[in-house]
């Protein structure tokens, strides 16, 4: 005989009388949750330099710009991770690093003020630029209504990890406020408020939290940050401190829940090391070179084709027969330097051109047409009646002749000056508007071709005529 | 038969494809291109040259130490042959194998190292003694049976020497000019033309000296722009025109604001080898829209001749 269906009923509520009343007494003695650890946790330092810290060594004094540090008693004992450019903190006034000269010396940009020259006057420089802190993790249970706290290792001592000076046992607070806590986007389970930024106090933890609603969630990647306006400075080297090894923090990441207890947890590593200062000594230096120039080369313009093929020693006219032409020759000088204040290169004959290298008889230095022209002032010199020796500029690279042969006239002229003569004077060469390159500037391969322009009269007593012409290329001062 | 063809192949080849003629360069470098020294009485100093032949011909090289002096305001030299003015220090080569003005050679591609000695006697007045060290080039001694000029190359490195028993020889600077360039005495300058200035240093003292200092420029809204003077070295008894530097270039003193009103001032300051403002100037100026102002001005009348031919041509 079967059950009515009055009896299924009955029986059916019973069943479900007995289940819920075991579900509620399991609710009256809950199982304990199990900790879990938090996942692919990280923290991205945006500026992973230690902090410097030294002092001053021995009593300096106002102005100085030398600077010599302690090398035994602070955390960094020599200059190794000091950069050009970096802002040091002395005493009580910011400087610039100008260069470092050797381990324990360097200079800044402008001297020491009063009140910053005593002995063990305390030297940083801060690594806060750039350094903040991106924590990613993965939550690893549901917790609800709970909160992420960022444990950040701090100096115990209360005064000194939030005093702005670098510490060489953990990061300074360095006015970090809740404002410059970034806490994670909103996402399923979490609902977050603005985060908080506690100082270490004596605890040796810098805290910083995010708390949020909702049911939380696991498997969700969270990302936080800490430093907007201010961030946390960078520990100076510990006092176990190897160079070239980075030292090693930290960073504990835990998901709490609402009665503030450590649901997940998970460390995160966080390392700094010295920069890296990368050095090269350029040396200076000055070079100077003369080149043959071959014929049928118009650098000076057509109207000066030259007519010869000339070598660095040599600008050989070789033998003049037409009484009627100018004789044209080019030579090419090109100078390099890396000096700082640049160069000049001058020039001299050492007499005009002699026959056989005599005194007399001797084709004389051009007048040009209009004349005259000397060593510094510069005349056309176009015209063929017009006899003699003379000399013009054309800039190959750069810009550093003195004047070009295209100055006046762009196409039918020919600018020319006499060469300083050293025989009537020896400091002709010398004189300002004399020299025939010159720049104030480092240059690299500014070069100038030098034209050269003979004309003989046709009475000109017959035989060789000698010369010689000297350049000379020196730096300026 | 055979050897008629293979002479008037070479003979083709060499007629119809000459070979290409390159012509030859002489080049010469020298390091330090510039020594600074400050040296005690009785003390030596050494210092290494390297004198390089980059060029493509050996070279027979002598050398010589002369006297310089400033030739302009733009650190120019003027080489003054006579070597009274480096009385009474004495110049030497430390090398084993060559001496000051000994000749030598300096085949292509090498470096010839020299050790310049500098003997400062003890009774040496306390003064700056400005030198060049000059390698020079000997001149073909045969050019052939013909017309010609001969090149020689001459190289050199100022040498700075301030003799002095305390390394702190007496410095003393004199402002000479400080100036907007274009502008005499009642400055006024347009607004769209960045100023330049004119800054010009005397040393008055027994020493070189770089000025290490900046050029402020500041204007009535307190709108302010720093120019950085160029450290270049001023020598005793001279005067130098300063230039600016920016991030390690050398450049004009000049501003870069592109447009400016209203009344600046300008303040130069300065300390020798030392930032401070031992030295100062200042100078004021009024930056007004000139040429914009002309231009209206213009406009305006081009206006009113307009509207003046159509009320006329209506009329």
């Amino acid at each position: 005989m079967g059950l009515t269906r009055s009896q299924w009923a009955r029986r059916a509520f019973l069943a479900l009388f007995i289940a819920s009343f075991f579900q509620g007494v399991s609710l009256l003695v809950p199982s304990k949750l199990g900790s879990a650890t938090l996942t692919a946790a990280k923290d991205q330092l945006g500026n992973a330099r230690l902090s410097f810290s030294s002092a001053l060594e021995g009593t300096h004094v106002v102005g100085q710009t030398t600077i010599n540090i302690d090398t035994s008693n602070y955390p960094d004992e020599n200059t190794n991770h000091l950069f050009p450019g970096d802002t040091a903190h002395i005493g009580s006034n910011n400087y610039t690093v100008g260069t470092i000269i050797d381990s324990d010396t360097f200079t800044l940009t402008s001297g020491l003020l009063s009140g910053d020259t005593s002995d063990d006057t305390k030297i940083y420089v801060d690594q806060d630029t750039n350094a903040i802190h991106t924590i990613s993790f993965t939550t690893a249970s549901f917790v609800a209504n709970g909160a992420i706290r960022i444990l950040v290792p701090a100096n115990a001592n209360n005064t000194n990890n939030s005093d702005g000076n670098p510490d060489a046992d953990g990061f300074d607070l360095n006015s970090v406020t809740a404002g410059d806590v970034t806490c994670p986007g909103d996402t399923t389970g979490f609902d977050f408020v603005a985060g908080t930024a506690t100082d270490a106090g004596t605890s040796g933890w810098h805290t910083f939290e995010c708390r949020y609603s909702g049911s939380g969630n696991t498997s969700t990647a969270l990302s936080l940050t800490i430093g907007v306006t201010q961030k946390l400075l960078n520990p100076a080297p510990e006092s176990s401190h190897v160079q070239g090894t980075a030292d090693d923090y930290t960073i504990t990441i835990r998901n709490l829940n609402s009665a503030y207890s450590t649901v997940d947890e998970v460390n995160a590593k966080v390392v700094l090391i010295e920069g890296v200062r990368v050095s090269a000594t350029v040396e200076s230096t000055l070079s100077f070179s003369i080149a043959g120039v071959s014929a049928g080369s118009t650098n000076c313009g057509t109207n000066a084709t030259s007519d010869v093929v000339t070598t660095v020693y040599s600008v050989p006219f070789g033998s003049i027969s037409n009484f009627n032409a100018f004789y044209d020759a080019e030579q090419k000088l090109t100078v390099s330097t890396n000096a700082n204040d640049g160069y000049e290169v001058r020039m001299y004959e050492d007499d005009e051109l002699g026959k056989g290298g005599a005194d007399s008889p001797f084709i004389a230095d051009t007048l040009c047409d209009t004349g005259p022209c000397t060593h510094i002032a510069p005349q056309e010199w176009v015209t063929l009646s017009i006899n003699g020796f003379g000399y013009s500029l054309q800039n190959s690279s750069g810009t550093d002749s003195e004047f070009e042969w295209d100055d006046t006239t762009p196409t039918t002229g020919f600018k020319a000056k006499q060469f300083p003569n050293y025989t009537e004077g020896s400091t002709q060469y010398t004189a300002s508007g004399a020299e025939i390159m010159s720049y104030n500037d480092p240059v690299d391969g500014s070069s100038v071709f030098v034209c050269y322009r003979l004309k003989v009269s046709g009475t000109q007593a017959a035989g060789d005529y000698y010369n010689t012409i000297t350049y000379i290329a020196t730096p300026q001062f | 038969m055979k050897k008629i063809k293979y002479l008037l192949i070479a003979f083709i080849l060499l007629v119809f494809f000459p070979q290409t003629v390159r012509a030859q360069s002489l080049g010469l470098g020298i390091y330090p291109p510039l020594l600074e020294v400050t040296i005690m009485p009785g003390k030596t100093l050494t210092q290494v040259y390297h004198l390089t032949n980059s060029g493509e011909v050996n070279l027979t090289m002598t050398s010589a130490i002369v006297a310089f002096e400033p030739s302009d305001e733009t650190g120019g030299v003027k080489i003054i042959e006579n070597t009274e003015k480096l009385q009474p220090l004495q110049f030497g080569f430390l090398n084993a194998d060559l001496r000051l003005g000994q000749t030598f050679s300096l085949p292509t591609g090498k470096t010839q190292e020299v050790v310049l000695i500098i003997k400062v006697p003890e009774t040496a007045p306390e003064k700056d003694y400005y030198a060049i060290l000059l390698f020079q080039t000997s001149p073909l001694a045969n050019l052939g049976g013909q017309s010609a000029s001969q090149t020689q190359t001459k190289i050199g490195s100022p040498l700075l020497i301030s003799v002095s028993r305390t390394g702190e020889p007496f410095r003393k600077a004199s402002i000479e000019e400080f100036s907007l360039k274009n502008c005499a005495k009642l400055c006024i300058i347009d607004s769209f033309s960045p100023p330049q200035w004119l800054v010009r240093i005397k040393n008055s003292g027994h020493s070189f000296f770089k000025p290490l200092g900046k050029i402020t420029l500041q204007g009535w809204l307190n709108q302010t722009e720093t120019l950085d003077l160029l450290p270049q070295n001023i020598l005793s008894d001279s005067t130098r025109e300063i230039q600016c530097q920016k991030e390690d270039q050398v450049v004009s003193c000049q501003s870069q604001s592109k447009f400016l009103i209203g009344p600046f001032k300008a303040k130069l300051e300065f300390g020798l080898d030392d930032f401070s403002n031992d030295y100062q100037k200042e100078i004021q100026f009024i930056a007004l829209p000139f040429k914009l102002g002309f231009g209206l001005l213009i406009l305006v009348i081009i206006l009113g001749l307009i509207k003046s031919k159509l009320v006329l041509d209506r009329d």
